[in-house]
């Protein structure tokens, strides 16, 4: 399923597998300062706070055991980030239609980096966090930087 | 080597076209067939180096083919694909083409198909130029 990754930076979408496994991905990437919802509206997650609850909620007692036992999908779903909404994720489905891999992967770097206008480059920071679920040791991780404005 | 092996290779190098033009002796269709498709492939790789080549030294060059063996079959495919080569040309210029009036065959790269559903997404007129260049990079890759 196609979800929204909410946050103050750009817009982002991903692809999950299931809305739980989206929801952690997504709490792994923002550290629990993003949530996500589904196409539809009918499925979200909290922001910042409630995230113990809501994964309870889900049946998600150990939330370190059920990263280890699904990081393969969880590291899919990281990887399927893509800048831009729901009609951009589309439109990138047709656009690479008739590229190579290679090409894909260039063209999605160059529309990656003409979209984004935040210093938070939470795109590539799943896909390095998807190479380290990967396995991928070397991968280095940008660091998080959303910036959550708090009362006085 | 033939005239339209030579224009080929001059032209795009294809050796998949090569090979299907040196198995189908005395054919002018086929031959014509095989360039045709070859040639709107080398359009799509090297469209930002080689436009001019393509246009000028290959495409005339299979036409010269054709001419001297007195294909009228063939030399109409070729004005066909001339056009249709310039309005690849057109689109990746951005330059709008009505596309409503192109006569495209079945049988050639499904490009223009392409663009109009590029044209029916969000793409700006930049980001359709963009993912058609990098498309046109398939030979490169491979």
């Amino acid at each position: 399923m196609i979800c929204e990754i909410i946050n103050p930076s750009d817009p982002y979408t991903m692809e999950c597998e299931t809305f739980l496994i989206g929801a952690v991905a997504v709490a792994l990437l923002g550290n629990g300062k993003m949530g996500l919802h589904s196409e539809d509206g009918e499925l979200s997650t909290p922001i910042l706070f409630g995230w113990d609850d809501w994964f309870k909620g889900e049946g998600v007692t150990d939330l370190s055991a059920f990263l280890d036992e699904n990081k393969a999908i969880i590291a899919d779903a990281l990887r399927s980030v893509r800048i831009g909404d729901f009609a951009d994720r589309r439109a990138e489905a047709v656009a690479i239609k008739h590229m190579t891999p290679a090409a894909v992967q260039g063209y999605r770097a160059e529309i990656h980096d003409a979209r984004r206008t935040s210093m938070n480059d939470i795109g590539s920071r799943a896909w390095q966090l998807a190479k380290r679920l990967r396995g991928d040791d070397t991968a280095e991780v940008p660091a998080e930087k959303t910036i959550v404005l708090t009362g006085p | 080597m033939s005239n339209t092996l030579q224009a080929l290779e001059v032209g795009i190098g294809s050796q998949a076209a090569a090979k299907i033009v040196a198995g189908d002796d005395g054919q002018l269709k086929a031959r014509f067939m095989a360039a045709g498709i070859a040639v709107l492939h080398g359009s799509m790789r090297d469209i930002q180096s080689r436009r001019d080549e393509w246009l000028s030294s290959t495409v005339m060059s299979i036409g010269q083919v054709a001419m001297d063996e007195g294909d009228d079959l063939t030399v109409e495919r070729l004005r066909k694909t001339m056009a249709r080569l310039r309005t690849l040309n057109a689109m990746l210029e951005g330059v709008p083409v009505d596309l409503e009036r192109l006569s495209v065959d079945d049988d050639c790269l499904p490009i223009l198909d392409w663009f109009k559903e590029l044209q029916a997404t969000t793409l700006s007129q930049n980001d359709i130029t963009l993912a058609m260049t990098y498309a046109a990079r398939r030979g490169k890759d491979e």
